[in-house]
């Protein structure tokens, strides 16, 4: 067995070293379906990272109704205290509100006397638990909520988070989309290629099957040389890949804009580089084996 | 074989109603002009073509029935030598001849001593590194040769294997298969060249005509 893995490598490395022209071409195709996979990844990767921290800093209030009663509020704090997903709260009484209203906009202090009332509704600022820090999970705390006595409106700021989490699954859609269109294209382009060198070796292959040497037997190295093909698109495709996040991430680092500096800042973890890498192998094996079927017809 | 028939098309037929059989240990000739359908009859044994009708039996199986899979192992008892040679060109004489051990997953060291002694034996060994297109046309069917022995076939079948050599290169071909024959292997050889008939002693001949059976003795 070890023996007949070994002729496999040599024959199929031997193949490769000799037909460089079409292995390169094959190799190329495969590089730009790897390398658009991996910007994805990268950029799907880090937006949903940023989507993580985002919404880990959730924060839902509640407006309450002018002059509920001191019982009421109690009530109401009895029912926060008992919601699962609601970590510590906090009362901001009206003139809190205003304070702060006043403390951040002081241009504006002598609005609410101009108005003639405080304007500022009591409310309470929530915490959401961790494990309850998702869009989906705070849109149903929010409704119920709603649904409390006393509570005038509830408010979450989940816009950025749910723009960002839109862009993301719009980001996957085009991604494995394109990815599709050119693995199909790395597949056959493979296929074309190991096709052209087996049409080149027939002889070959028929001498190889009058002495009696097994399908498996013809076909190994051919599929060697297609999983080899797959192999070095993969690196190549994962060094491409690092070399441009080493180059945008430098010229976003002198950029002024914070936002973009911010965007990319991890490339793909370890198992992702295994993934490029064995997924490129992946598509010369099965472009190589869809082409050497049609030779090994006895 | 029995009742044996082969049609390329619907008009003419290559092979019609042949009914023979070949004992192990045997040396045979099938003899006939060109197209009379030898060819066709060594292809039908080796399972390149199938018959269109009738029954073709090596070691008592039909070998009509056996599933794609099966052939390479019928072939692996089996050693051919063919006119044109059929060398790997890209390959030296020494992985040639190797290349059939190689199939079976002989050890190679085992590999290197069997194929250094056959290549002496057929008297070629001193050129093991050279390649089939560096040698003569006499050399290149003494590697054939090699190879078609050298997994010990029980049968030995050779399609016109002194078609491109001179008389005195025929008479030693003949003289390896005969060495060969001595030894249990039955060997069928196809041939237009009567003088050929006159090397072997002990042999049989079945000739050919149209695709008929019209000698058998």
């Amino acid at each position: 067995m070890l023996r007949t893995i070994r002729y496999f490598l040599q024959e199929g490395w031997s193949s490769l070293w000799h037909n460089k022209g079409p292995n390169l071409l094959s190799i190329a195709i495969i590089v730009v379906s790897l390398y658009v996979l991996g910007v994805f990844l990268v950029l799907s990767t880090n937006f949903s990272q940023i989507l993580e921290r985002w919404s880990e800093n959730i924060q839902v209030n509640i407006y309450l109704e002018d002059n509920l009663s001191e019982p009421a509020l109690l009530y109401l704090e009895e029912r926060l205290g008992s919601l699962p997903e609601i970590g510590e709260f906090v009362y901001i009484s009206k003139q809190e509100a205003l304070q702060r209203f006043q403390t951040l906009f002081p241009s504006l202090q002598t609005l609410p006397a101009e108005i003639g009332e405080n304007p500022f509704p009591p409310s309470y600022e929530l915490n959401i638990k961790k494990e309850y820090q998702t869009i989906d999970g705070v849109r149903r705390l929010a409704r119920r909520l709603e649904g409390l006595d006393g509570i005038k409106e509830v408010s979450y700021d989940l816009q950025w988070v749910e723009r960002l989490s839109t862009v993301i699954k719009l980001l996957r859609v085009i991604g494995i989309f394109l990815v599709g269109v050119l693995v199909f294209s790395a597949v056959s382009t493979t296929a074309n290629v190991i096709k052209l060198l087996a049409y080149a070796r027939k002889d070959e292959i028929d001498i190889m099957k009058l002495v009696g040497a097994s399908g498996w037997f013809i076909k190994g190295p051919f599929l060697v040389e297609g999983m080899l093909q797959g192999f070095m698109a993969g690196v190549i495709s994962l060094g491409l890949l690092y070399l441009s996040y080493e180059l945008v991430t430098y010229y976003l680092s002198l950029s002024s804009n914070l936002l973009f500096g911010f965007l990319l800042f991890a490339f793909l973890p370890v198992e992702y580089w295994l993934g490029i890498i064995g997924g490129g192998t992946l598509v010369g094996l099965v472009g190589s084996s869809i082409s050497i079927r049609k030779f090994l017809r006895y | 074989m029995f009742k044996v028939s082969k049609s390329y098309d619907p008009v003419s037929s290559a092979l019609i109603d042949i009914s023979l059989h070949i004992r192990k240990g045997e040396f045979v000739f099938i003899t006939g002009p060109s197209g009379a359908g030898k060819t066709t009859l060594l292809k039908l044994i080796y399972r390149e073509e199938l018959p269109t009708r009738g029954q073709t039996l090596v070691n008592r199986r039909n070998i009509a029935k056996l599933p794609s899979r099966k052939i390479p192992y019928l072939r692996r008892s089996m050693g051919i030598v063919f006119q044109d040679f059929k060398l790997l060109n890209n390959k030296t004489i020494f992985d040639n001849v190797s290349f059939v051990l190689k199939i079976l997953g002989v050890p190679t060291a085992i590999t290197k001593k069997k194929v250094y002694n056959m290549l002496r034996m057929v008297d070629i060994h001193h050129k093991m590194k050279s390649f089939p297109p560096q040698l003569s046309g006499g050399e290149q069917q003494r590697v054939a040769i090699a190879r078609a022995l050298i997994n010990d076939p029980v049968l030995l079948l050779a399609d016109e294997p002194t078609g491109n050599l001179d008389p005195e290169l025929s008479m030693e071909i003949m003289r390896l298969f005969e060495e060969a024959n001595q030894k249990g292997t039955t060997v069928i050889v196809a041939t237009h060249n009567p003088s050929l008939l006159r090397s072997i002693k002990n042999k049989r001949i079945i000739g050919l005509d149209r695709g008929r059976v019209v000698k058998y003795y």
